[in-house]
């Protein structure tokens, strides 16, 4: 998360057309102002969330004068907004303190807590994890991206873009536990997992798609989670100069939150994995 | 650590709703969360700069109640409303996490408060 939060009429001082939010997430209560009007909104290109939930004051809204949008890959809003600070939202705070209006940003999207060196063991773990044997997982934090303009925005629309991620090398854990990578990929309608092992020995390669519910679960066994998780490339081995490809779709796989990639292998470097997703097939 | 409480009192929250919806019960946890609501609500005020960072949840979270009451007839169920209430509320308590990360010196001190208005009214 960004701390202290930016200001979007940062911009305006700028001299730009428009404000950006583009900052790493770190867990689902993150929330941003925008205390600038502005014409349009639009996802920018690194976001990863499929929806951005846009709260704003809206009088003809009763009793809370409160309503809200989604800004998605495919649904940019196009229409004046303002914060509206001179209005109170009534049903907001106590009497003496009233919260003023003003747009409020948070995920569409559920997501789970990226753990920290403080709370190490913070975040979605796949079923049957260890990590009293080593097994260790790492978690590719999502990325909100949020374009408002303060005036027409161009004719050339921004959208969500795609990405590629490529890992060659990885922490090692101990022989025969799993080293989880975990990607987000909220609503992506295509994905394609290039695996090549150059290790020197076989290392075994495992995917998992996975939908997130609203529990960290920290406290509870791995197996009373409620997230869901969906083998989509059951564990196989992979031997030294061989390769895997794996293409998910939304119509052949379904949507996902997050792809886990699992490697488990003798030596984790020396491999090329890369991911690219997509929002289009 | 008081990132420790508060993400415990996340996780409290979160499996609450959970058990509370599997048992069927989450109907008499609207007046319950309304208090506990109240409570916090007062303990971030809007002109702290800090605090409001974390209490702009009390916005979407009141406004959802308020339409809730206000609407005739009501365009959800309580336990509709009281299972998505919960879920901001669960995520407003993982702002506080991330925000005591950044500034304890701030958010450390509300942890007394939260914890209790949500532990004698939620748990």
């Amino acid at each position: 998360m960004t701390y202290p939060q930016p200001r979007t009429s940062d911009g305006v001082q700028a001299g730009q057309n428009f404000f950006r939010f583009n900052t790493l997430v770190n867990g689902p209560g993150e929330i941003y102002e925008i205390d600038t009007a502005c014409t349009a909104l639009t996802m920018g290109p690194d976001c990863d969330f499929q929806q951005l939930q846009i709260s704003y004051f809206d009088q003809t809204r009763q009793p809370s004068l409160l309503n809200t949008v989604r800004v998605t890959p495919t649904s940019p809003f196009a229409g004046p907004l303002a914060p509206r600070p001179e209005q109170p939202y009534p049903a907001s705070g106590p009497n003496t303190d009233p919260r003023k209006g003003r747009l409020l940003v948070t995920l569409g999207d559920i997501m789970t807590p990226i753990p920290t060196a403080a709370r190490a063991d913070d975040g979605w773990r796949p079923t049957g994890f260890n990590g009293a044997a080593g097994e260790a997982i790492y978690f590719v934090p999502p990325v909100i991206d949020l374009i408002g303009w303060y005036q027409i925005p161009p004719p050339v629309p921004t959208r969500r873009g795609d990405k590629t991620y490529l890992f060659q090398n990885l922490p090692q854990v101990a022989v025969g536990q799993n080293f989880w990578t975990v990607l987000p990929v909220y609503g992506r309608k295509y994905m394609f997992v290039d695996f090549f092992n150059h290790s020197g020995g076989a290392i075994t390669l495992t995917i998992l798609g996975v939908n997130y519910a609203t529990a960290i679960n920290t406290t509870l066994a791995v197996a009373a989670q409620v997230q869901k998780q969906t083998t989509i490339f059951a564990a196989a081995a992979v031997a030294d100069n061989a390769g895997q490809k794996q293409i998910i779709t939304s119509t052949a796989n379904g949507m996902f939150d997050a792809l886990a990639i699992s490697l488990n292998g003798g030596v984790l470097s020396n491999f090329q994995l890369r991911v690219d997703v997509s929002d289009t097939i | 650590m008081p990132a420790a409480n508060l993400e415990s009192a996340a996780d409290q929250c979160a499996t609450t709703m959970f058990l509370r919806y599997l048992a069927g019960t989450l109907k008499t946890n609207l007046t319950a969360f309304a208090t506990a609501l109240t409570v916090t609500s007062n303990v971030f005020p809007d002109s702290n700069p800090k605090l409001r960072e974390a209490g702009n949840w009390f916005i979407l979270i009141q406004a959802l109640t308020a339409d809730f009451t206000g609407h005739v007839p009501p365009q959800l169920d309580d336990q509709q409303v009281t299972s998505i209430a919960i879920g901001y509320l669960y995520r407003f308590l993982w702002q506080c996490v991330q925000l005591a990360d950044h500034d304890a010196a701030t958010f450390a001190p509300l942890n007394v408060t939260v914890l209790a208005a949500f532990n004698a009214n939620l748990a």
